[in-house]
């Protein structure tokens, strides 16, 4: 007798487990001392399952069970809409390695943390005080005109950040009427570049800015009186000169 | 479906044809229900729970019956069978911690037990069976009806595996030649 014959009687109860049981099938197949006990033993084993006593069946039990088996099914078909998530969730997942992934989560957040920053430095622009203007060179300003002799002031070339600029500052000049105007004048080799025009005050200050571009250089400041601002040409006597 | 076969049945069946389960419930309700009610030892409930599942096996399986390999109701009540082992397995794993309790329960049913065999006096296996001695009777209900393997029925009797082994064959043995004795 093998060792394998001796599972014949657990094979018939049942209890033997799912590899076992094909292995005894297999073996049975092949030994004749087990396909002959077999035989012997199954009619009275198939004689036992009659060994029972008839029971009235519970009206309600055909409503238990099938209520039972097709509310499971119920259950699975719903449960497989979540099954399908699952494995959509799952299939997603299976495209991003665990570095992948994390590098993406990285790359998202450093992202964020400078779109954050860079939004927060924008919004603080306009609220931080301007770099401090830097005075690149001054001219003394003085009267070229006998009756107003008390005229003077400064011109001051600023670097503003990237921008230069002109700040022509008067005073002792009386505020002209009607459609007269100071107007300043840059002089570079004998041509006269319109600077801008302004008027003063009831003080006799004034003051005008104008924007120079990054090369842009002169040797002379005049201002004139005009009688209009439309001017291209000074066509006024001059007031004050550098 | 009142004309199909049992086998015709069971294909209907595989092919989820709802009304095809229903007859086959009609047909052998009582069969199996009766034949849980045992296994269950009387109680109501696990029978019911343990025909729900049986029902719900039937209705997954993807076995099918061949009627050349024997009747349709062996083979029906090998799938009832098994269901209901596999139900008092899982019942065991959870309830009983240890294979003393086992013993105790088994020692509690002795009574009912006897009580449902003098009622099944009036059919030939309980006839045949009653002739074989009280330990061949415990020893075979141990192992059919109440789902006890080889390893724990020998612990619960206190006998090698090889021993309860023989004494089964010989007592299955014995029960067939009663058997034909009660037939002829």
């Amino acid at each position: 007798m093998e060792r394998e014959c001796e599972n014949l009687l657990s094979y018939m109860a049942g209890t033997l487990n799912e590899i076992d049981k094909e292995r005894f099938e297999a073996h049975l197949k092949q030994c004749e001392a087990c396909m002959k006990e077999y035989e012997e033993l199954s009619d009275s084993w198939e004689a036992l399952q009659f060994d029972f006593e008839e029971q009235e069946v519970p009206e309600t039990l055909k409503a238990e069970v099938f209520d039972f088996v097709f509310g499971e099914e119920q259950k699975e078909e719903k449960t497989t809409i979540k099954d399908r998530l699952k494995v959509w969730g799952v299939s997603l997942k299976k495209q991003f390695t665990p570095l992948s992934a994390s590098l993406v989560i990285i790359l998202f957040a450093i992202t964020s943390v400078l779109t954050y920053t860079n939004v927060q430095s924008a919004n603080e622009q306009p609220t931080t005080p301007n770099q401090p203007a830097e005075i690149m060179d001054s001219l003394n300003l003085t009267s070229a005109n006998g009756q107003m002799s008390n005229a003077g002031g400064y011109a001051y070339i600023v670097q503003e950040e990237k921008t230069k600029k002109l700040v022509v500052h008067v005073n002792g000049l009386p505020k002209l009427k009607g459609s007269q105007i100071y107007q300043v004048w840059l002089l570079k080799d004998g041509e006269r570049l319109n600077a801008g025009i302004f008027n003063t005050n009831e003080s006799g200050s004034g003051v005008l800015t104008y924007a120079l571009s990054e090369k842009e250089v002169f040797d002379q400041i005049g201002i004139t009186v005009e009688p209009d601002r439309d001017n291209t040409e000074p066509e006024g006597k001059k007031v004050v000169g550098s | 479906m009142k004309e199909k076969t049992d086998a015709e049945l069971i294909n209907l069946v595989n092919q989820k044809y709802r009304p095809a389960l229903e007859e086959i419930y009609e047909r052998y309700i009582k069969l199996i229900y009766s034949y849980v009610y045992k296994f269950s030892n009387g109680n109501e409930e696990a029978a019911k729970e343990i025909v729900q599942l049986t029902f719900l096996r039937l209705w997954t399986t993807k076995s099918s019956y061949d009627p050349s390999k024997g009747k349709f109701i062996n083979w029906l009540l090998t799938i009832v069978r098994s269901v209901c082992i596999d139900h008092i397995r899982k019942e065991k794993k959870h309830a009983l911690p240890n294979h003393h309790y086992d013993t105790d329960r088994t020692l509690d049913m002795a009574d009912p037990e006897d009580q449902l065999e003098e009622m099944l006096q009036d059919t030939e296996i309980s006839k045949a069976k009653n002739r074989l001695s009280a330990t061949q009777r415990r020893l075979i209900n141990l192992l059919y009806w109440q789902g006890y393997s080889l390893t724990e029925i020998a612990e619960m009797e206190n006998a090698p595996v090889g021993t309860i082994k023989s004494r089964l064959h010989q007592s299955l043995k014995q029960l067939k030649k009663h058997l034909e004795l009660e037939g002829s």
